[in-house]
């Protein structure tokens, strides 16, 4: 038994810190999947039900809000969680993706701010 | 006029320097550190990387550091000690991304949407001064305890 995960960054110096930051979060992991964009994810939310979604916005191919949207409206993947991590900083475009998701995380993050916000969800 | 393109140069200046604290784990020297340093090593282009935006404020950034520091970005950032040039180049997009992500809206008016397009390395033979000779320019130092940035900003003025 365990989480499985999903971190979606177009940058893998930043998938590589969030996924050490889920690691610290002593929480049971099973499938920890990366994807570079969100046209990658999208295929791997098709084979695995992910438990915990965590993506960046700014992203080429297809960007974090493309991939929400794509998320919400797909029955399977409508009540995954999400988690947005981004330097996006507009208070209008922000408050339409937290809408959609369960948390988000303002790059530059302190690695605490990020672990709280994946127990906090993890933990229900 | 002078005192806002001060403060766009400072406002950047702060931005840097708390995006690398977090997220690099480095750290801007005093000065006296300065002082003490002598010559300190300058960016000399070989690595650059740029982020455009557009909507209610157009431009670009662009950010160099040495090639020391663009290592040590990329080190801190992955937590090992050697680094593959993807490595590197994938570190400094995203240093630039969330650098320019959070000063955009310094040049976006009213709160209106601003879009951030993906970072990418600017090409050897690609001259930004050029490419963006239509736009006003800041440009800011940064000096951090494992090298030197140069950050430039294009942005169309009203």
């Amino acid at each position: 038994m365990g989480f499985n995960v999903l971190i979606v960054d177009d940058c893998s110096a930043m998938r590589f810190v969030i996924k050490e930051v889920l690691k610290r979060t002593g929480t049971p992991l099973k499938e920890v999947i990366e994807a570079a964009d969100g046209k990658e994810a999208l295929e791997w939310v098709r084979v695995i039900p992910f438990d915990l979604i965590i993506t960046d916005l700014n992203m080429p191919n297809m960007t974090g809000a493309e991939f929400i949207a794509h998320l919400r409206v797909l029955p399977q993947t409508q009540r995954i969680p999400i988690i947005t991590v981004s330097a996006e900083s507009n208070t209008n475009r922000l408050e339409v993706i937290s809408s959609l998701t369960a948390g988000f995380v303002h790059k530059p993050f302190r690695t605490e701010e990020l672990r709280e916000e994946m127990l906090s969800i993890l933990r229900n | 006029m002078h005192d806002t393109i001060t403060t766009y140069s400072e406002n950047i200046h702060d931005i840097a320097v708390n995006t690398f604290e977090i997220t690099c784990y480095m750290f801007p020297l005093e000065e006296w550190e300065l002082e003490d340093a002598g010559d300190i090593e300058q960016p000399n282009g070989s690595i650059r990387a740029l982020v455009e935006f557009d909507g209610a404020a157009e431009g670009a950034m662009v950010i160099a550091p040495t090639e020391n520091l663009a290592d040590a970005i990329a080190q801190n950032m992955l937590g090992v000690d050697e680094v593959q040039v993807s490595d590197r180049e994938g570190a400094l997009c995203e240093i630039a991304n969330i650098v320019c992500g959070n000063t955009v809206p310094i040049f976006a008016k009213d709160e209106n949407i601003c879009y951030i397009r993906p970072p990418r390395i600017v090409n050897t033979d690609e001259n930004p001064d050029e490419m963006f000779s239509h736009m006003r320019k800041e440009e800011t130092t940064v000096n951090l305890d494992e090298g030197t940035v140069d950050i430039t900003i294009y942005y169309k003025a009203d």
